[in-house]
């Protein structure tokens, strides 16, 4: 049975936001949301942890692929700090595949759907976030 | 600066586990410019311990505030209001900052984020070394700029060992023999001569092995 | 009366010219023939689905064809639209044509009439006339043994672009019977490169949709398996490659062959066909096949061009030279479009601009109407912060009934919510009447705070934004909410909608005011590059009366076209650029520099400064300019394979063009020439076709063997890259007998030398399934053409990328405008990417256009979104300073004895690193502040009920 699970995305407003005009809108059993960047290089390590903190199953980044970003190394900066924040994920004791950096680039056409079908099949595998559930009062589900 | 590095995660939160109320200090002095222990880290290390705290179900909360720096009274005494009712301060501060926190808030838990590793200074954007030993008798101006004391990985005052090959130290591939510079530096500055000059034996007691040390600026005191 | 510009055409081209003539001030009279606007864009309503959406998910062939790194999507398109419509200076004309006209250039008297009755509606007097007259669809029906029109399931590329929409909403579904297809094969080459049906030509288009829809196919629909037949994979534009094996990537099967006919199953009117895969017969099966139809002249060209009285080619599409598209025949006429030859997306946008730049000045000064720019300044944000939040919201009925939701369900729960103070709902929202209905309730209600949607369209963001600024209310306080990922498939539309709102409107609460100012701009170009089209960019700016200084680092302007003048045997090419040389070298308003190169490179749009080093003496200068172009060209590549390097008979194209011009490789009689294509191209280290190899071999094997009739010419390729007009060319190669034959990447020819010394090349032909010897006297190989090895010095220098293979890239949501983000610096010509010669000059001219609206303003708006430094919370820490891309904070004493981080608000790009990176958080971006951020991600994250 899914849940209704809850992921929040970062997006840059070049390839990634644009690339939500050009795909059909996904069927996806999650709810997801979308925090807009100016760059995936604005991406807050705090923002990020913010929202496991809230609850989110999953969380995703998306920008342009490294060597696309329009502001030269803004993507590159960005999928850098996420490697401290994998990093603190595993000390927390939430799951790294919790969150995802994806490059997505309109020379590649339409990712959307993809994507979220994707992330649905993550937060099915992963399990509600532990928080969540402890602040429903449940049990713990197996990492 | 100071450079200072972060203690493991698990290692901080287990030093708070047993406590509810908690408050994050960030300092905004070396460490924020080491780039370890600024608002932006302090804010980061409050969220990962509420996450930790939440999944490990221990009750209570985490708060963060920073500081221009922990070293100042004035500025310590700032923290008089956020730190009135919490259980455990976690200092992001040097291991001088912690010390002065707990000096205030003496009924208070305080303890340290990071280790306190060196007095340094950036080589490139996030990446510092080691450079000054705070041995308390420079003689920098012998050496053509170059500290023997902490570049040498053995501190020798008069030249190489006899390990040192091909410029590089034995400890390690990666540093550089410090004299095979100090010579190279004072050859050229054409100083190179000053090297027959025997260096005196070190007076230790000027460092840290004298016991904790102290300045005193008579015409500065208020 | 009042002078016009007249625009012919509602289509993207029409479109982009009537709003580049509107928004430099001159009033446009848009016509069009189709009972609304967008032309191939909007392809067409979509039966009953969506009459409250102005664009009803129309959505057409070229929109979401993602060619280069231009993200052409529905959304920015359909702002073309919208953008028209809600004009002051446009008049549109619905389901008219022209019917008569007189005059000469300049005074023109044309008659506008119904198209249906010819009742005669109006007569304007017009400056210049604009045709873009675009294209209409190949009749499929034409070709009755594909079953078009018969068969319910064989479909058009339009038709399955309406299917791919829906399917966002509805899933994918088929004609017939409404079930989603297991089985789809895509059919290229319908109408085009077909002798029997009088289309010889290519139409340039078809196999990047396909892949699109492919694409888009395999997307939404995982499961079903697609299948295209082809003939050449036709992706030569930039990163077109890219695009196709994301296709492949996904699935899509892609076979060499065309059927000849399709049969149907009469009971479940599945579909079939035999087609030959490498000498076997097989049979497929499929439920649902798509043609993809090309394109053919406007039906009605014939027609306009009779009454404008302008020459058409032999296929029927409007006459050029093709050094010259904008001009037709006849003076003051313009052609935007459908010539020569199809067109890209990009390359229309270009051409527009072009026209629009020599119409205007034909039209002379700007008309009494405001122009854009005047009516940006005279809109000043409120900046002031009110003391309470009054948040409107403004349902669209088009987005609420695209995700399902119900107006009167999500009306009221919005009222109910304590965040909002006032909600109304309308239909056709984006429409200059309902947007004026809009103005009108903010300033009765005295709202500050708007939220907007849902719309489908996030380029609408920005029409909302201006139209409600204009109101009264700072842009940073108006959100539209698109629903870019739509109610999960088990939530309840109502809710999610309400939900995605009330959101928007907690996150518009906070909102801060954006604050702007006016910086000066300098009105002169650099444009780095002189090849042919640096100078044609510097030329066109030159006679717009801007000073440009065009630095060359070599001793001679031409480039490559002046080392290799004999591209494409086309002895214009030679006259083009000697004229260009000779016309920038007399222009008293270009300054060149040649032997000089750009050393360091600072500033914003309207005022860079390039220090520039002259080594022809004159040391290091600096030069300001308002826009760059950069043309810096491209380089070749020395094939390591076939032999190439250390036997004399195997030469690289170029050298061996040269030589066919001189007549001096036919000497000696009855030769045999073998040319290889994708000679060390297309391969893993360099996987992009380089566009102009095929079309040059085609045209020297032609003047080989008119040389030489007696010659022996074979040529292998992997997919001959002969799009538009080109095909003709190919198909007459073929009728003087050169002999053409295809070889896979795994399996390339050999050549090899015996012996004696004799050349011996083997190849493997896969439609004879034979092996095939030849002995050829010279060997010439089409390499690539590859990125100028410093490409990545000077992106850096710039401050701008470069793609994968080192072309210097453009930005994204800019639809062939070749330009960089934040705007000033374009690329042009093969430094974006291969292109042949008239190519080039199309894209340099039409960048030149847009330097020269930026060139042409006193001031620019800046500011908005830029970064702040908290001086007090700065620790002067340097990470800013290193961090930045376009090395804008510095640290200086100005404010704080200890120094403080700086950044000019007129320089930042408003990318945000420095407020991520710095370690005490005193950097703010404004609209994406800290906090902002913080509470945006806990609102995504609440519960909704």
């Amino acid at each position: 049975m899914i849940h209704k699970g809850k992921v929040v995305g970062f997006v840059c407003k070049f390839c990634a936001l644009l690339n939500f005009d050009l795909g059909p809108a996904p069927e996806a059993a999650i709810h997801i949301e979308v925090v807009e960047l100016p760059c995936a290089g604005r991406i807050d390590s705090r923002a990020v942890l913010t929202a496991f903190e809230h609850g989110a199953d999953a969380v995703f980044v998306m920008g342009c692929p490294t060597h696309e970003c329009m502001n030269i190394n803004g993507s590159r900066r960005a999928e850098q700090r996420l490697l401290r924040v994998w990093e603190i994920l595993g000390s927390v004791g939430l799951n790294r595949n919790r969150l995802v950096f994806y490059p997505v680039s309109g020379t590649e056409g339409p990712h959307l759907s993809q994507i979220a079908r994707e992330l649905e099949e993550r937060v099915v595998q992963l399990g509600p976030n532990p928080l969540r559930l402890r602040r429903q009062g449940k049990e713990l589900q197996e990492q | 600066m100071i450079i200072a590095e972060q203690k493991p995660l698990a290692e901080i939160a287990e030093s708070v586990q047993d406590v509810a109320k908690v408050l994050v200090v960030g300092c905004g002095g070396c460490v924020t410019v080491c780039l370890s222990g600024g608002e932006n880290e302090a804010e980061v290390l409050a969220s990962a311990l509420r996450i930790k705290r939440g999944i490990d179900g221990i009750a209570g909360e985490v708060g963060q505030v920073t500081v221009e720096r922990q070293c100042d009274p004035e500025y310590v005494a700032k923290l008089d209001t956020a730190v009135d009712g919490i259980d455990a301060v976690v200092s992001l501060a040097c291991g001088v900052g912690v010390q002065f926190l707990a000096e205030r808030y003496s009924k208070t838990v305080v303890v340290p984020a990071q280790n306190t590793k060196f007095a340094g200074g950036t080589v490139e954007h996030g990446v510092w070394e080691e450079r000054c030993g705070l041995c308390g008798e420079c003689v920098l101006a012998a050496t053509g700029g170059i500290c023997p004391i902490i570049r040498c990985s053995k501190s020798l005052l008069n030249g190489p060992c006899g390990g040192s090959a091909q410029g590089y130290c034995e400890v390690g591939k990666d540093i550089p023999c410090a004299w095979v510079m100090i010579y190279e530096r004072l050859k050229k500055l054409g100083r190179e001569a000053s090297l027959c000059e025997i260096a005196a034996v070190k007076d230790w007691s000027k460092s840290r092995d004298g016991g904790p040390r102290k300045i005193v600026r008579e015409d500065l005191r208020l | 009366m009042k002078k016009y510009a007249l625009v012919l055409g509602g289509g993207i081209a029409g479109l982009s010219a009537a709003l580049g003539l509107a928004d430099a001030g001159y009033p446009v009279c848009l016509v069009t023939e189709a009972t609304s606007l967008g032309g191939k864009i909007t392809g067409g309503k979509l039966s009953d689905f969506n009459d409250d959406c102005i664009l009803e998910q129309g959505i057409g062939i070229s929109t979401l064809h993602l060619g280069g790194n231009l993200h052409s999507s529905a959304a920015i398109i359909g702002s073309f639209v919208l953008r028209a419509v809600n004009h002051p200076n446009i008049e549109i004309h619905y389901q008219t044509k022209a019917i008569e006209m007189s005059g000469s250039a300049g005074d023109f008297l044309v008659t506008l009439a119904q198209v249906d009755n010819g009742q005669p509606l109006a007569e304007k007097n017009v400056g210049v006339v604009l045709l873009a007259a675009g294209f209409a669809m190949f009749d499929a029906a034409e070709k009755g043994e594909y079953g078009y029109g018969r068969y319910r399931n064989v479909i058009t590329s339009l038709e399955m672009e309406q299917i791919l929409a829906q399917g966002r909403y509805k899933g994918v579904q088929r004609p017939s019977d409404g079930t989603c297809p297991q089985k789809v094969a895509f059919i290229q080459c319908v109408g085009s490169r077909d002798v029997a049906n009088d289309r010889k030509y290519c139409s340039g288009i078809c196999c990047m949709y396909t892949a699109k829809e492919a694409i888009m196919l395999r997307e939404t629909s995982p499961d079903t398996d697609v299948a295209v037949f082809y003939m050449d994979t036709r992706a030569c534009g930039k990163n077109f490659d890219q695009f196709l094996n994301r296709a492949k990537q996904l699935g899509t099967r892609y076979v060499r062959a065309i059927p000849a006919d399709i049969k149907e199953d009469p009971i479940n009117e599945d579909l079939g066909f035999r087609y030959m895969d490498e000498g076997q017969e097989r049979q497929g099966k499929f439920d649902l096949i798509v043609l993809a139809n090309g394109i053919r002249p406007a039906l009605s060209l014939a027609a306009t061009a009779n009454v404008l009285g302008i020459a058409l080619n032999e296929e029927g599409f409007v006459a050029v030279d093709p050094f010259q598209p904008v001009l037709t025949s006849r003076q003051g006429i313009f052609n935007v479009s459908g010539a020569p030859g199809p067109l890209e997306i990009a390359e229309t946008l270009a051409l527009a601009e072009h026209a629009v730049a020599k119409a205007s000045l034909l039209l002379g000064q700007g008309g009494e109407e405001a122009s854009r720019q005047q009516r940006r300044l005279n809109v000043l944000d409120k900046e002031e912060e009110e003391k309470t939040v009054r948040t409107g919201v403004f349902l669209c009925r088009g987005g609420l009934k695209a995700m399902g939701a119900e107006v009167p369900a999500v009306a009221d729960t919005l009222r109910a919510s304590a965040d909002i103070c006032f909600v109304t709902d309308t239909n056709l929202l984006c429409r200059p009447e309902k947007i004026a209905e809009c103005q009108q309730m903010i300033r009765e209600q005295r709202l500050n705070r708007v939220v907007v949607g849902p719309c489908i369209f996030s380029v609408n963001g920005i029409l909302f934004q201006e139209a409600f600024a204009a109101a009264g209310i700072n842009r940073a306080a108006i959100e539209t909410v698109h629903p870019s990922f739509g109610p999960a498939a088990n939530e309840n539309a109502n809710t999610a909608v309400s939900g995605m709102i009330k959101k928007a409107a907690a996150r518009v609460k906070t909102s801060q005011p954006l604050h702007w100012h006016a910086e000066p701009v300098v009105p002169r170009a650099l444009v780095v590059g002189g090849g042919v089209s640096g100078l044609a960019a510097a030329l066109e700016l030159a006679e717009r009366g801007f000073p440009v200084a065009l630095v060359e680092r070599e001793t001679a302007l031409g480039g490559y076209l002046r080392r290799f003048p004999n591209l494409q045997g086309e002895p214009r090419t030679t006259e083009t650029t000697e004229n260009l040389i000779a016309q920038v070298t007399a222009h008293e308003k270009i300054k060149v520099l040649l032997q000089s190169s750009v050393k360091t490179f600072r500033g914003r749009q309207g005022r860079f400064v390039a220090e520039v080093d002259c080594s022809a003496g004159a040391g290091l200068q600096s030069i300001e300019a308002g826009a760059v172009i950069l043309a810096t060209g491209s380089a070749q590549h020395r094939p390591e394979a076939y032999l190439y390097g250390c036997d004399d008979r195997v030469l690289l194209a170029d050298d061996a063009a040269t030589r066919i011009a001189a007549g001096s490789l036919t000497e000696k009689r009855g030769r045999t020439y073998t040319f290889i294509q994708c000679a060390d191209s297309r391969n893993l280290i360099r996987p992009y076709c380089s566009r102009t190899c095929c079309i040059q071999t085609v045209e020297n094997a032609i003047l080989l063997k008119t040389q030489d009739p007696q010659a022996q010419i074979t040529i292998f390729y992997r997919d001959m890259q002969t799009p538009g007009f080109f095909e003709e060319r190919y198909l007459g190669a073929r009728r003087i007998g050169i002999i053409f034959v295809q070889y896979k990447e795994e399996n390339p020819p050999q050549l090899t030398k015996n012996d004696t010394g004799k050349l011996k090349l083997a190849g493997y032909d896969p439609a004879s399934r034979r092996f095939l010897q030849l002995e050829p006297d010279l060997v010439i190989l089409a390499g690539p053409q590859i990125a100028q090895p410093d490409a990545g010095e000077l992106a850096d220098i710039f401050h701008i990328q470069k793609n994968n293979h080192g072309f210097l890239m453009e930005t994204h949501s800019n639809l062939g405008s070749i330009a960089v983000p934040n705007g000033g610096i374009f690329v042009a010509g093969v430094a974006h990417s291969p292109q042949l010669p008239a190519e080039c000059l199309i894209q340099a001219r039409g960048v030149a256009a847009r330097a020269a609206k930026i060139l042409q303003q006193p001031f620019l708006r800046m500011g908005g979104t830029v970064a702040k430094v908290d001086i007090d919370k700065c620790a002067a820490c340097l990470t800013c300073v290193r961090v930045c891309p376009f090395d804008v904070p510095v640290v200086s004493r100005q404010d704080k004895a200890m120094g403080n981080a700086f950044i000019d608000k007129a320089l930042c790009r408003g990318c945000g690193m420095c407020a991520a990176e710095c370690p005490n958080k005193a950097i703010e971006l404004h609209q994406y502040e800290v906090n902002q951020l913080y509470e945006r991600t806990g609102i995504a994250l609440a519960e909704v009920d």
